[in-house]
């Protein structure tokens, strides 16, 4: 589980990096409800930290079919499932991914 | 709805208050149902069952060929397994639990058991002294249905007969204030020999009496921490030969100042630490590398790691080691 405190996602990459795959059942974002894209860092800083992440998180799923799901603890699901899309575009697409509101 | 095969109905036995109800919707599913049924139970129940089902128009008639004999006559009460049963689905209905508790003397030691499940002290409002007066015989109280113990404010002074009752607790719960440093662990130590799961909340505490406290608890499984500053970190620490196996969950993800003085002493605890689930925060680099040690240390039971990023800028790389 993975409780992200900002917009940063280069730790979780790191992180998910030195996991032994086999190890790996279950994996959970904790996601700050925020508009993201109005963040002025967003655009320069973080994007490329999520794609990466993203591709991460794709490769898992190809190779171990692990399935991540993304928490929010507020929001409406529209809204959530506007910014999931922002944040994991790819495995919004292909529905390779499970939202779950607290 | 209930569904019977006839309507014809016999009945024997003690007539149940859930009985009636079943014969009353009965009742009110036919024109005009017929029960047939000894004479006995219904002497105790004349008054009531009888006068209800004519009321809604049902038949009863006495068979006299059907008396059961005295022995299957008599009034029989529920089997304790049921009655235990209907009473476990109410544990977290303390309202409805005192009610039962009313029922009867049967019913006092089974209520008891959820009603007295979680019990909360409180140092600076005499919690100790209102139970002492409820239950003056100590041996007699209740304490021993308490699996879970809160003290808010240690020490409770005065109090060590009365904690001592409390022998089957499995959850601790200790919220300590910073002007009692001294003495809020260590009288308790000992006094709860199955206790499993701690909790400390505390802003200023001495990290011997933390874990003296935890090696005198040998079953001793979960952990959870939640600090602030001013923790007294003792440089010279005297390890205590036997420490528990530790084998449940760690959460020290409310430690303000940091999570590495806590992880160092866990570090050194003579039976290490097997957890299978660490929440932790990261509030600096320093955070970082202490994960990397709580991983390392329990990589062989390890299930659940959860992490929460609270700082900002960029942490080293490689971070955790191999999960």
């Amino acid at each position: 589980m993975f409780r992200c405190g900002g917009l940063c996602a280069e730790w979780i990459s790191k992180t998910i990096h030195t996991v032994e795959p086999k190890n790996l059942h279950r994996l959970s974002l904790e996601l700050p409800r925020h508009a993201m894209t109005e963040d002025p860092t967003w655009e320069a800083v973080h994007r490329r930290e999520w794609l990466d992440l993203e591709s991460l998180l794709v490769q898992f799923w190809a190779s171990h079919s692990l399935r991540p799901k993304v928490i929010y603890t507020a929001g409406e699901e529209k809204g959530v499932k506007d910014d999931m899309a922002t944040f994991l575009p790819e495995l919004t697409r292909r529905g390779i991914i499970d939202l779950e509101l607290i | 709805m209930f569904s019977f095969p006839s309507k014809r109905v016999s009945i024997y036995g003690c007539m149940e208050a859930g009985l009636l109800e079943c014969l009353t919707a009965f009742s009110m599913s036919f024109p005009r149902p017929a029960f047939v049924t000894s004479p006995f139970p219904f002497k105790f129940h004349r008054p009531t069952l009888p006068k209800r089902l004519l009321d809604l128009g049902a038949a009863v008639a006495f068979d006299t060929r059907l008396s059961p004999s005295t022995e299957t006559a008599m009034p029989r009460p529920l089997p304790p397994e049921i009655i235990d049963h209907v009473v476990n689905q109410l544990y977290d209905d303390s309202a409805t639990l005192k009610t039962c508790c009313l029922v009867s003397k049967s019913w006092i030691r089974r209520t008891r058991k959820h009603l007295f499940a979680n019990v909360s002290f409180d140092g600076l409002s005499s919690g100790v002294k209102y139970w002492v007066d409820a239950f003056p015989d100590l041996t007699n109280s209740p304490a021993h249905h308490t699996r879970t113990l809160s003290i808010r404010h240690p020490p409770l002074f005065g109090s060590f007969d009365t904690i001592l009752t409390f022998c089957n607790v499995e959850r601790l719960e200790v919220i300590a204030r910073s002007f009692l440093v001294e003495a809020a662990l260590t009288p308790l130590r000992g006094l709860f020999p199955v206790l499993r799961s701690l909790y400390l909340s505390f802003d200023s505490l001495f990290d011997s009496e933390i874990f003296g406290f935890i090696c005198s608890s040998p079953l001793l499984e979960d952990l959870a921490f939640a600090f602030r500053s001013n923790v007294q970190w003792v440089e010279r620490w005297n390890v205590p030969p036997t420490s528990p196996r530790l084998s449940g969950s760690l959460d020290i993800g409310n430690a303000s100042e940091g999570i590495r003085p806590i992880t160092q002493r866990l570090l050194n605890l003579p039976n290490g630490i097997h957890f299978a689930k660490i929440t932790v925060s990261w509030r600096s680099e320093e955070d970082v590398g202490s994960t990397v040690d709580l991983v390392s240390r329990c990589a062989e039971t390890l299930q659940t790691l959860d992490i929460a990023n609270l700082r900002s800028g960029p942490i080293p790389s490689p971070s955790i080691p191999n999960i």
